[in-house]
């Protein structure tokens, strides 16, 4: 049976999951760590989207090609949630080694550390997520494909001016982007009670919210 | 009466390296010894800073390359692909400056460094797609900034960097490069590269070439000192003359004239400031290069770039003056592979988490 819903992407998609199961939806999920993505363990092939190098990966897979019914388990027709591409910590943690700031438009000039400038931070940024963000596009012509940023909660430096730049990058490639966050707070921080006790992730209550939001715009 | 023999005088005690037949004729290029020697005893984790024009870039990466402290007060972010960093010009010179090629242009950034100059000085210019460049380092990005207020940033990052060059380094190596600049007689601005070259945009009014005489840059270079020497009154300051020839001149003179012009003005400037201070010395690169024994040997085909082969004959006579007997002080920067490992530690502890939850996921207890 095709689910409603279907989520790629790392362990902020539990939240997401959480969220539309409580709305009633039926999902199907690929879920893999930071570092598969991070370090680029996935591929293309005649069954479409595939990890690499992870056997508890392709059990996923095939788990999800098994319920399915089919090899490639995004062309059932469902309606795809992504957070493939951010993985955000793997990126901010060796670009601040030596305090290097990126300035967002408006920002003051820093008055310590070095300024590492928006096109560097975008050629970083491209380097690193380029296969993920060819990989989506690639995705998107087989599945209504949504990405959904994970909310910038973390206070490491950096972290909101290289996912702005992500999702800059997302939208020049043509992707559908749905940042949950912005739609629903716009600038404001997301409340606490919505962040989990380990700060990094999300509740179920605000994937519900994101995912109430998607429905309700008529985009899944 | 008893007839003299020639009497003694001061060439007979000139050692054999003073005598071209003894140490330049019979000897032959490669046999060429002690044409420099250190005046000071370093500490064997000496830290050097280098600046200067493009023939300075060769120190760095040879300093790097014998694994001697070479300061990187601006480097890339962590993990940079090489090719992104040396697009956007990081790790060629100790702080992300650009060429400096006139003595103006080092008490330009020495004025920053020490806060005698704000970075709102510096004139900026925008081209045609809204791109922002400084002149005092047009294309140390390649596309330009997004805006003043990041390219006023930038200069203000830069100079924080240069000043611990300054302040953080033994020996901070400068290679004189040229006499000839452009100039704005309006604001005194000095630029690297005539406006209108690639960046900027040319006009006569305004921009007006200069070609610094002898004594303009002996003030501008002890100008750069004396502040200097206020921030860290222990540098140590070893002077070169790089032995790349002009690329064009706008003196009128035949280039070659020109070339020759302003590398012997050069070379005495810094002789002269290597004799008024015992906290500069000066590495003979040039004459290392251009001397006559090489016969242009160490030139590319078309006789201004060098090839590498010089690069590393003139590197081979640095490193055997270069005296390193002195005790280690101690001060080295954190390696990239200490902060590599620190990093990985914390983002596999990140992953160990996030790999959990989605292993918890399949707990049906």
């Amino acid at each position: 049976m095709t689910p409603d819903l279907m989520l790629l992407g790392d362990s902020h998609t539990i939240s997401l999951e959480e969220g539309a199961r409580s709305l009633g939806l039926d999902v199907a999920a690929l879920r893999y760590g930071g570092n598969v993505w991070h370090e680029g363990k996935f591929g293309w092939n005649a069954d479409g989207f595939f990890p690499k190098g992870s056997n508890l990966g392709r059990r996923g897979l095939a788990q999800l090609q098994d319920r399915l019914g089919v090899k490639n388990v995004f062309s059932v027709g469902a309606p795809v949630l992504t957070t493939v591409g951010f993985h955000l910590g793997r990126l901010t943690r060796p670009f601040n080694w030596s305090d290097h700031v990126v300035m967002a438009p408006g920002d003051p000039a820093p008055s310590t550390g070095l300024l590492a400038s928006d096109a560097l931070a975008e050629a970083y940024v491209s380097h690193f997520r380029g296969a993920h963000i060819r990989m989506l596009k690639r995705l998107s012509r087989e599945a209504k494909l949504i990405v959904v940023p994970p909310p910038a909660i973390s206070e490491e430096p950096n972290f909101r001016q290289l996912r702005a730049i992500i999702v800059r990058l997302m939208q020049r490639a043509g992707l559908e982007i749905f940042d949950g966050a912005q739609a629903l707070f716009g600038d404001a921080p997301l409340p606490a009670h919505l962040i989990e006790p380990d700060g990094q992730h999300t509740t179920p209550e605000f994937g519900a919210m994101v995912i109430s939001r998607l429905r309700d715009a008529g985009r899944i | 009466m008893v007839q003299k023999k020639s009497g003694d005088n001061p060439y007979r005690h000139i050692p054999p390296q003073g005598f071209w037949r003894t140490a330049v004729a019979e000897p032959g290029l490669f046999g060429l010894s002690d044409l420099w020697s250190s005046i000071w005893t370093l500490p064997s984790d000496a830290v050097f800073a280098t600046f200067g024009s493009c023939f300075a870039q060769h120190i760095s990466r040879a300093l790097l390359a014998r694994g001697r402290n070479w300061l990187n007060a601006e480097p890339a972010p962590g993990r940079t692909p090489a090719e992104i960093a040396k697009t956007f010009n990081y790790g060629i010179f100790s702080a992300r400056t650009g060429n400096i090629y006139t003595a103006a242009q080092l008490l330009y950034w020495v004025k920053l460094a020490s806060g005698q100059m704000e970075p709102e000085a510096i004139e900026l210019w925008t081209d045609e797609k809204g791109r922002v460049h400084d002149m005092l380092r047009p294309k140390i990005e390649p596309d330009g900034f997004v805006s003043e207020a990041e390219a006023r940033a930038s200069l203000a990052s830069t100079a924080r960097a240069f000043r611990r060059c300054i302040t953080e380094s033994d020996v901070f190596v400068f290679t004189l490069g040229l006499t000839e600049g452009w100039v704005n007689t309006r604001t005194g601005q000095s630029y690297s590269i005539c406006p209108g070259t690639g960046v900027g945009t040319f006009d006569a009014e305004v921009h007006a070439f200069r070609n610094y005489t002898y004594p303009e840059i002996l003030r501008d270079l002890e100008l750069s000192l004396e502040l200097m020497w206020q921030m860290n009154p222990a540098l140590k300051v070893l002077l070169t003359v790089s032995p790349v020839p002009l690329v064009a001149t706008a003196s009128g003179d035949h280039v070659l004239v020109a070339t020759q012009y302003s590398k012997s003005v050069l070379r005495a400037v810094a002789g002269d400031a290597a004799q008024r201070h015992g906290a500069v010395d000066y590495f003979p690169s040039y004459e290392i290069i251009a001397a006559p024994p090489t016969r242009a040997a160490f030139f590319e085909p078309n006789m201004r770039g060098i090839a590498p082969a010089g690069v590393d004959f003139v590197m081979g006579h640095f490193f055997a003056g270069l005296d390193l007997s002195g005790p280690a002080h101690g001060r080295l920067a954190q390696s990239e592979d200490a902060k590599a490992a620190e990093s990985d530690a914390q983002s596999a502890r990140e992953d160990l988490v996030c790999e959990e939850m989605i292993l918890e996921r399949f707990n049906d207890a």
